[in-house]
């Protein structure tokens, strides 16, 4: 279970999260929604540790992320995988190896069981013969799979989606919404999507959490969402305008 | 109003000093960094060497054309003037002290920065941008063992090797148009070089120049890249604030060494 506390960030005097509280269950699929600029993708970072917070706690299981060094804090970061919004991909590196590359620098695994355990996190998200191709040779939806299996390569406790259907068409997006329920069902890993497309938040999530203001709004399942008696909550997923 | 607009400029120059004060604190932690992880388990040999061939092996046909004509240009110009007061003997020696002490290290360097720490710069600028290097860290890969270091090294390396390179070029250079233009004994271009030139004079460009300007270009080009922000116009910012800082503080460096060497 992932559990944040009283966290707090800013950037110079623009404050993003103030007060923020949630706990995110284990083997879940939470989506966390919200404006764009409310700090969503902010606060997937801060649990990565890939930023510092100000103020407040966050565990990653046993592990308080905040006291943790960072020798320490690469222990837990290697029981995620993460998928970012632009995918992320090295450009000089083939699929194959991008998607290795966790495996060849963290584990003792041989070249050919790497090479194995990578096709077959590729098969899984559709992508078999594309070992050996440059990301610069992949579309954007492809770029988005390379990065899916590249996140459960070394079969991660918990998975970071960071808009992943974001710029996508609907039927991609689809695809990608289908691929995130396959792969966390297969893996059983703690999912937390950040997204802002109805489609993903309605397709993906059990759990869904609004962050308005720098603070967590914890809101009805996908099936209520819609008719959210949270004004805030129903105002954003209708569209409307105040 | 004037004490108030006076007020408000010295205020301005107080925050663009507490500015460029907080950028070299950060300049000189992330070398810091670089010397820390430089002895890392993780580091891989083949990364460096894999850098060394890119900015080293890659960079070769670009200062061999530089110092080409650097040392042709120079020559020409030199033994007109000295055969007009018959010290025509002498052009080997002072086409290998200006080449060897000066003209080769500083005109390596200048290639170097120009092509490599640009290069450098705008690699690491779009893998920041890019949130490659995010990447990376959210892996548990540490960007100093797996990017930077590599690159500080083989420009550490290379640098020398490339000035020593450009040279034999630049002396070589010289030779061909003492020889062919103005017909004068390639003995006697040897010997003057011989009779002249001390053995610092051969190694201090090298020895000394060398690896300094391979930590400048190095360091602050990866620097600047690593602070990359704001898409590709923040890239192209990038790559010429790398470019421009490397070459100023290399003339101003190299005034230093030359003094201190030589």
């Amino acid at each position: 279970m992932i559990k944040i506390k009283k966290l707090k960030k800013a950037y110079g005097t623009h404050t993003i999260l103030q007060n923020l509280s949630l706990k995110i269950p284990a083997g879940k699929k939470t989506t966390i929604i919200g404006q764009s600029g409310c700090g969503k993708s902010t606060l997937l970072r801060l649990i990565l540790g890939l930023e510092k917070f100000d103020e407040g706690e966050l565990w990653v299981g046993d592990d308080r992320i905040t006291e943790l060094p960072e020798d320490d804090l690469n222990k837990v970061r290697l029981q995620f995988g993460m998928v970012f919004q632009s995918a992320a991909l090295f450009d000089s590196m083939t699929v194959g190896e991008n998607v290795g590359l966790v495996l060849k620098e963290h584990t003792d695994m041989t070249r050919p069981d790497i090479k194995e355990r990578v096709q077959d996190k590729l098969n899984l998200v559709g992508l078999n013969d594309t070992y050996d191709q440059y990301p610069a040779d992949l579309s954007g939806g492809m770029k988005k799979r390379v990065a899916f299996a590249r996140a459960i390569v070394n079969d991660p406790k918990v998975i970071l989606f960071d808009e992943p259907t974001t710029g996508l068409d609907p039927i991609t997006s689809t695809r990608v919404e289908n691929l995130i329920n396959k792969i966390t069902k297969k893996t059983k890993a703690t999912c937390i999507v950040v997204t802002h497309q109805i489609s993903t938040i309605l397709n993906v999530s059990q759990n869904i959490i609004m962050i308005h203001n720098g603070k967590a709004i914890k809101t009805e399942g996908p099936k209520n969402i819609m008719n959210s008696e949270n004004k805030m909550v129903y105002s954003f997923v209708n569209g409307l305008i105040k | 109003m004037i004490i108030k607009k006076f007020e408000n400029s010295f205020q301005d120059f107080g925050k663009d000093i507490i500015k460029k004060l907080d950028i070299l604190g950060e300049y000189c932690i992330f070398t810091f960094e670089i010397f820390r992880h430089i002895f890392s388990r993780k580091l891989k040999a083949k990364h460096v060497f894999r850098q060394m061939t890119k900015i080293g092996v890659n960079s070769l046909p670009i200062t061999a054309i530089t110092l080409l004509f650097v040392g042709m240009v120079f020559t020409n110009q030199v033994t007109q003037e000295f055969t007009k007061i018959g010290a025509g003997k002498i052009i080997g020696g002072i086409v290998g002290f200006a080449i060897w002490r000066e003209l080769g290290p500083l005109f390596a360097g200048v290639v170097i920065a120009a092509r490599v720490g640009a290069a450098i710069s705008t690699e690491i600028g779009a893998m920041k941008v890019t949130e490659q290097i995010d990447a990376l860290r959210s892996m548990a890969i540490n960007p100093f063992v797996f990017l930077y270091v590599p690159r500080f090294l083989s420009l550490i390396v290379m640098v020398p090797l490339l000035i020593t390179f450009a040279n034999f070029i630049g002396f070589m250079a010289g030779l061909g148009i003492y020889t062919t233009l103005y017909h004068g004994n390639p003995v006697a271009y040897f010997a003057s070089a011989s009779h002249m030139l001390t053995p610092i004079d051969i190694y201090g460009g090298i020895l000394f120049k060398g690896p300094i300007f391979g930590f400048v270009i190095a360091t602050f080009s990866l620097f600047i890249g690593s602070k990359t922000q704001k898409g590709a116009v923040g890239i192209g910012r990038a790559a010429t604030r790398s470019v421009v800082s490397c070459l100023i503080t290399l003339f101003i460096i190299n005034f230093f060494l030359s003094y201190l060497i030589f």
